[in-house]
């Protein structure tokens, strides 16, 4: 209550409203105290921005224009708290910062040169953004086209090597079946070539080594031994001496004695020595017949031959029969080389 | 004459005496623990007694305003010259404030009944035709409100919060947002208006700095 005593008696002197001795004793007590006289400037400040927002009574606002405008020193603080509760008042009234973003959005876009750019950019950004969205519904079908393309292959492996491995589990009483036809050409498919050229483990594969001298493996020197192809061979591997060349690749002939081609390849050189090289050549057992047969090696030119064997066959997968066998054939003498 | 402060004059005569006035000043605006080396005295020492003149002078200005006085300031710094005159010719003075405002009410009266010759005391109806001076222009008015919005921005955002908080409402709605913001502050509201004061005063130097610039 002391206090607000003070601050009515405060106001009192600064309107000049205080008797002589009053005024004294008001002065007195802000002269030499530092907390009253700092609350003297305060009531001083208070009572100027009241008049200024119109908080003040009439009586004081007769007294206050009286004694505060006429007087130039004390007009220039009203002055100075004017302009400061302005500043006050105008950042009270401003919206909030999202309306005052707002405001300025719509102000840019009504400008007219303004909003044109906008537009472009607008239009440009739409467009970029739609030629992406594009790309990448194309990019997804391709790689979805992709993906089906490959699952379908994948069963079809899965499908053929299931057959295969049906087939070899089957009992071996009943052989595989011949050609159709005799006079027929077999046509060993590209497929088929490259399963023989990389037999599979678990295939069943009689090999033999044709030399140069024209034996087989296990045969004494000049006599021609016949090929047997053991029953339950699915495979029939040829290890083919030729003699020294250049060549990286060779093609190789597969006839019957009277001539008709049964099968032909080409075939990659396997080793080399200083004397000869060898080659691999990996025939399905289901080719052979009871019959002689010419297995001849080329290089580039048909005619150049690097090596003939004449070799006699009998497979075991078929049954037995001597009308099969041809009477020619029985010599195998390897030509001589070039 | 320095805007808001003691003059130069004054400046100089308080540093050059410092000494003999804080000999002769013993009251209780006596700066405490006077310095044991007298080579201290014309150097920092001296700045607590400049304080304590320049807060007598704010003191001396509000004195000369009551009494209507055009110019308070000129009244206020011859106060104080006088007052350091009689303290270094060796007045003892016991309590600074009470004896310069002793000094203040003399110059008051000779200014009354000199006030021809001295010319600081003008007719208040002579002095409402005088022409507004260039302070109150409306190019200054947007200057000064231009500094100040820079100088809020400068505020610590609890100060600025605080002025616009204290500022907000008018008539009885100010009243009881005065008193609910002393209350959370754990202050009085008279506290709370010499805290909106001191805020106001510091934006008021920053905008003199500012516009001392341009």
């Amino acid at each position: 209550m002391q206090e607000s005593e003070d601050t009515r008696i405060l106001i009192r002197y600064l309107l000049d409203d205080l008797s002589e001795g009053e005024q004294e004793r008001v002065e007195e007590r802000y002269s030499s105290d530092e907390t009253f006289y700092s609350k003297l400037l305060a009531t001083e400040d208070e009572l100027i921005d009241s008049y200024i927002q119109g908080d003040i009574s009439h009586h004081d606002r007769a007294k206050f224009e009286h004694a505060y405008l006429t007087n130039p020193h004390r007009r220039k603080k009203v002055e100075s708290n004017r302009v400061l509760l302005q500043l006050v008042g105008n950042m009270l009234s401003r919206p909030p910062l999202h309306w005052r973003l707002i405001t300025s959005l719509r102000r840019t876009i009504s400008n007219p040169s303004v909003s044109v750019s906008y537009s472009f950019a607008g239009l440009l950004v739409v467009a970029l953004l739609g030629v992406g969205l594009c790309w990448m519904l194309w990019e997804r079908a391709r790689l979805h086209n992709e993906l089906e393309q490959a699952k379908s292959q994948w069963i079809q492996k899965e499908k053929h090597y299931e057959e295969q491995i049906a087939a070899l589990n089957q009992p071996s009483a009943s052989p595989q079946p011949s050609p159709a036809s005799p006079d027929k050409q077999e046509v060993v498919t590209a497929d088929q070539k490259k399963e023989v050229a990389a037999p599979r483990r678990w295939s069943p594969i009689v090999a033999f080594a044709l030399h140069r001298d024209g034996r087989t493996r296990g045969s004494e020197a000049g006599a021609l031994k016949p090929l047997v192809i053991k029953r339950g061979a699915v495979l029939v591997n040829l290890t083919v001496d030729v003699v020294p060349n250049d060549y990286p690749n060779y093609r190789v002939f597969l006839e019957r004695a009277g001539g008709q081609e049964v099968w032909d390849g080409t075939v990659g050189s396997n080793r080399s020595n200083v004397s000869t090289k060898k080659i691999v050549v990996n025939l399905p057992a289901t080719l052979f017949q009871h019959r002689d047969y010419i297995l001849k090696v080329t290089g580039d030119s048909p005619d150049e031959i690097l090596a003939f064997h004449h070799i006699a066959v009998i497979n075991q997968n078929l049954p037995h029969s001597e009308n099969e066998r041809t009477p020619e054939g029985r010599t195998g003498e390897t030509p001589r080389d070039k | 004459m320095t805007a808001g402060g003691i003059t130069e004059r004054v400046r100089v005569v308080v540093k050059s005496n410092a000494g003999e006035i804080r000999k002769a000043v013993a009251g209780p605006d006596t700066p405490a623990n006077p310095p044991s080396d007298q080579s201290e005295v014309s150097g920092q020492a001296h700045l607590g007694i400049v304080e304590l003149f320049e807060s007598l002078r704010g003191r001396l200005i509000i004195f000369f305003e009551v009494r209507r006085c055009v110019d308070p300031e000129e009244l206020a710094d011859a106060t104080l010259e006088r007052v350091l005159e009689k303290l270094c010719e060796g007045a003892k003075v016991t309590d600074l404030g009470r004896y310069s405002f002793g000094v203040a009410r003399n110059i008051f009266f000779e200014y009354l009944r000199g006030r021809r010759a001295m010319r600081t005391f003008v007719d208040e109806q002579n002095y409402e035709r005088e022409p507004s001076s260039d302070d109150n222009s409306a190019d200054m008015k947007e200057r000064r409100l231009a500094c100040l919005e820079e100088c809020m921005g400068h505020l610590k955002e609890r100060d600025r919060t605080m002025l616009l908080d204290y500022y907000r409402f008018k008539g009885r709605p100010k009243l009881d947002q005065r008193r609910k913001m002393a209350e959370e502050m754990n202050i009085t509201r008279e506290v709370l208006a010499l805290r909106v004061f001191h805020l106001k005063q510091k934006l008021k130097k920053c905008v003199s700095e500012r516009l001392e610039e341009i």
